[in-house]
């Protein structure tokens, strides 16, 4: 049976119109059109549909062909600068879009500008940018290191004096890294000076080591409370008479240690005297012992930190200390302390301190009230091209649009 | 020049290839418009209308058939002529009874005065016929019977598959088919449908 077929009143198949008007214009199939052919060989009412469609095609197809009234052509007038679109507007779109970009970068730039430009200083910025703020975060470590000279003044010997102002710069030489804080530099200064008097006292050491290092006596040597801890003993020496040789004696309570604490000698694995940095931190480490268990031999961050912290951050046994010794220590080291030997602790303080203060933001602007302004003129230069730029591409577009 | 060189040169700008381009069109696109709608003075508006949209629109010509690119425009102009017009087939018999005058045919070489009066009557007729199918069907039947365009090439004019194609093609046969038969005094009698000598 055909694919398109229709049924009469009698329910007679037929082929369909569609069919037949394809099978017209020769747009079936083969298969179709053999069927067609047959059905229409044996289908009265179909020949007659195909016929009469047939005819119908036939007038149409004979319609005549109308003669055009004018010609259609376009001028100018009609297109107006619509041939101008043939060309390929790339050059253009691009033009376009770095106009876009460069306009948008200008924005930012004055945007930036008028931002940093409003945005206040606050108290907190300009203190750190300025170089009194240094001096006024090194204060507590001044006090140590005023109270540590304080301490080896007034106990050590005329030498002591003279290998003290030459510690610092063993000092810092000795100092492995040149970023260690202050701190610890003053901590050790304070405990070579007690220590230098309790070995002249005690033990007799080889100037070398003390020339290696400001400390040198191994833990064992130190005694219990003594001047070792660093500073603190110091400080606690300062207390009273010969702190720092007192230090040798468990008298030594100028240390600030409450009596009874329980200070255990951390003999140190090497009582090497080459060690002497490791030393100085053990004694550190001793005086801090009394609060805390056993600090590492080595001289590890924590221990640094602690170190650092203690000088930073007085321990309550250290303000104890450090209250035992008047505030001014100025007039504490008077009587006793030449006010040069003071002030090249001072400066030696300032010095190192000046090279690496943890505490201290680091300087990072030496003259504060000029630098927020001084991105000023690269940024104007970079506005007054980003305009030059941006003029030039618009005039460039512009030319791009308007050019054949 | 070649068409494909009118072509290329019509979309860099040139007026000049596009113009000739629609001399070669025109006849084809005139006609189309004509039978579609049934008055010359809308045809000629539509023609022109679609060649100034052709024109603006070469970008959009990514090759194949310019022929029937430009008559799909033709087509599509139609249409929007037709909805802006709303045109109802009773009214354009009206206008089609004075159009024949207006409208200039193309006389057949050697044609007599009778012929050519008969001819005429016969083309109304026909017309009339015409414009009485759906707009989709009328297009179908002048594509493929006055334009002699194949079901492929009707497709894509006016952008539809080749079944709907035959579908129109056939129902717009089928009705102008009635139409005439029911109307044989309108035929001359040469040109009457059950006139078995007619058939081709």
């Amino acid at each position: 049976m055909f694919k398109w077929t229709r049924r009469d009143s009698n329910r007679q198949s037929h082929i369909a119109s569609e069919l037949l008007s394809a099978y017209i214009d020769n747009e079936v199939t083969a298969q179709e059109r053999k069927e067609v052919a047959a059905h229409l060989a044996t289908c009265a009412s179909c020949r007659e549909d195909l016929q009469s469609l047939r005819n119908a095609v036939v007038l149409v197809r004979a319609l005549p062909r109308m003669a055009v009234p004018r010609a259609f052509t376009l001028t100018e007038a009609m297109v107006g600068a619509q041939p101008r679109r043939a060309r390929s507007p790339w050059i253009v779109t691009y033009l376009r879009g770095a106009t876009v970009v460069a306009a948008m970068m200008l924005v930012v730039l004055v945007g930036g500008d008028l931002f940093l430009r409003s945005a206040p200083q606050t108290p907190q910025m300009i203190a750190l940018q300025s170089p009194a703020a240094e001096r006024i975060s090194e204060q507590p470590l001044e006090k140590v290191v005023q109270e540590t000279v304080v301490v080896a003044s007034s106990a050590a010997p005329e030498e002591a004096r003279a290998a003290e102002s030459e510690q610092p710069a063993a000092a810092l030489a000795a100092v492995p890294e040149a970023t260690q804080p202050v701190q610890q530099k003053a901590v050790r200064k304070a405990v070579s000076e007690p220590e230098k008097a309790t070995e002249r006292t005690v033990v007799e050491k080889p100037e070398n080591a003390e020339t290696a290092s400001p400390i040198p006596a191994p833990v064992t040597e130190i005694p219990r409370g003594g001047g070792s801890p660093g500073g603190v003993g110091g400080i606690g020496g300062a207390g009273g008479p010969g702190g720092g040789e007192g230090g040798g004696s468990d008298e030594g309570g100028g240390t600030g240690f409450s009596p009874g604490e329980p200070v255990p000698t951390e003999a140190p694995p090497q009582p090497d005297e080459t060690r002497p940095a490791e030393s100085a931190k053990e004694t550190v480490t001793i005086a801090d012992s009394s609060a805390k268990p056993a600090q590492p031999v080595e001289a590890t961050p924590a221990v640094k930190e602690k170190t650092v912290e203690k000088v930073i951050t007085p321990t309550p046994q250290i303000e104890k200390a450090v209250v035992a010794t008047p505030e001014p220590t100025a007039p504490a080291v008077a009587p006793s302390e030449t006010p040069a030997e003071v002030a090249l602790a001072q400066g030696e303080q300032t010095s190192e301190s000046v090279a690496t203060h943890p505490v201290v933001q680091p300087k990072q602007t030496q003259s504060a009230a000029p630098q927020p302004f001084a991105w000023q003129t690269p940024l104007r230069v970079a506005e007054i091209s980003l305009g030059v730029l941006i003029a030039l591409l618009l005039a460039a577009t512009w030319i791009a649009a308007r050019r054949p | 020049m070649d068409e494909i060189a009118l072509i290329v040169a019509a979309k860099k700008g040139e007026l000049r290839a596009f113009n000739q381009l629609v001399l070669q069109y025109q006849g084809m696109a005139y006609n189309l418009a004509y039978r579609v709608l049934g008055d010359s003075d809308a045809a000629a508006d539509v023609t022109q209308d679609s060649f100034v949209k052709a024109f603006k629109s070469l970008r959009q010509y990514r090759g194949g058939s310019f022929k029937a690119w430009v008559l799909r425009i033709v087509t599509n102009t139609c249409y929007d002529y037709l909805r802006a017009k709303q045109r109802r087939p009773s009214s354009s018999l009206d206008d089609l009874a004075e159009d024949p005058d207006r409208a200039e045919e193309l006389t057949h070489h050697g044609e007599g005065p009778e012929e050519y009066v008969m001819r005429r009557e016969l083309s109304v007729t026909i017309q009339t016929g015409i414009a009485l199918l759906p707009a989709d069907q009328r297009i179908a039947l002048v594509l493929s019977d006055v334009e002699g365009m194949s079901y492929q090439e009707i497709a894509e004019v006016t952008e539809s598959e080749l079944g709907t194609v035959k579908s129109r093609l056939s129902r717009a046969r089928a009705k102008l088919r009635d139409y005439l038969q029911a109307r044989p005094e309108l035929l001359p009698a040469r040109y009457r449908l059950n006139d078995s000598r007619m058939g081709s």
